[in-house]
């Protein structure tokens, strides 16, 4: 049987390559990705509670997050899509201007 | 058993997700993605979430990736600028590598998994939905509507 403390680990490892990857990446949709990194990685630590504790609501928060994480997506598509049309460019380090 | 497939899961998960802030081309970032979200549908099933494991195969590596690729697609293919190691970088990333050494150090002595006293079946999860958590609910269709109208309107082309 393996030790909820070994999915615990896991979860913050995969949190930490998230954050690491918005820190070290410049493209925009890159740092989307780690985004969803991150939640999965949230959805784990929950699911692993939900077992610990024999309760189904640890469920329902990674589900809420799934659901959540679907909306945050396709709205930040579409916003990448924009910025993309309007810059040519999807490097942050050149979206430096608030001008449209 | 159990800890073979959990530590291949978890390994592959690891390399994947690696790889996926590692790679140059971004289309292989968002494979690597769903090869990550594949061995976490793996581990949930291992943790007796059968159906959060099937929605997460269903919605994230079905629907989500496929979003992504498209737009990966759609956007010209940047020459991507080599990342520099700033001082703020690397300072920032040593104090969240505090706190991720901290974080495992504060959940050390959690204990083991006891067994399962009653099987909790898709049926019980709908019921808890439809019962204590139809408020939440109901808001996340209204955020669903909502974000599908306004990624609509964010992403039309104006007229000219």
């Amino acid at each position: 049987m393996i030790q909820p403390f070994y999915y615990l680990v896991l979860s913050v490892l995969l949190f930490f390559i998230g954050v690491l990857g918005i820190f070290i990446r410049k493209n925009l949709i890159v740092i989307f990705l780690c985004i969803e990194l991150m939640l999965n990685s949230a959805n784990l630590a929950f699911i692993t509670f939900a077992r610990f504790y024999q309760t189904l609501d640890g469920q329902l928060a990674a589900f809420f997050v799934i659901t959540v994480a679907a909306a945050e997506a396709t709205v930040g598509l579409a916003m990448i899509l924009l910025v993309n049309r309007t810059r040519k460019s999807i490097d942050i380090d050149q979206l430096t201007t608030m001008k449209g | 058993m159990e800890a073979v497939f959990f530590f291949v899961f978890a390994i592959s998960a690891l390399t994947a997700a690696l790889s996926m802030i590692l790679q140059k081309n971004i289309i292989y970032s968002a494979l690597s993605l769903i090869v990550v979200i594949g061995s976490m549908g793996g581990l949930f099933l291992l943790l007796n979430a059968t159906f959060i494991a099937v929605l997460q195969i269903v919605i994230y590596a079905g629907a989500i990736m496929t979003l992504f690729l498209f737009v990966i697609m759609m956007v010209e293919p940047q020459v991507e600028i080599k990342e520099t190691w700033r001082l703020q970088t690397k300072l920032v990333l040593t104090v969240l590598l505090l706190i991720a050494a901290g974080a495992i150090w504060a959940i050390r002595g959690i204990g083991a998994f006891q067994p399962i006293i009653q099987e909790m079946s898709v049926k019980d999860l709908a019921r808890l939905l439809f019962t204590g958590y139809l408020l939440p609910f109901e808001a996340i269709t209204i955020l669903i509507i909502s974000s599908v109208i306004g990624a609509l309107y964010i992403a039309r082309r104006e007229e000219t």
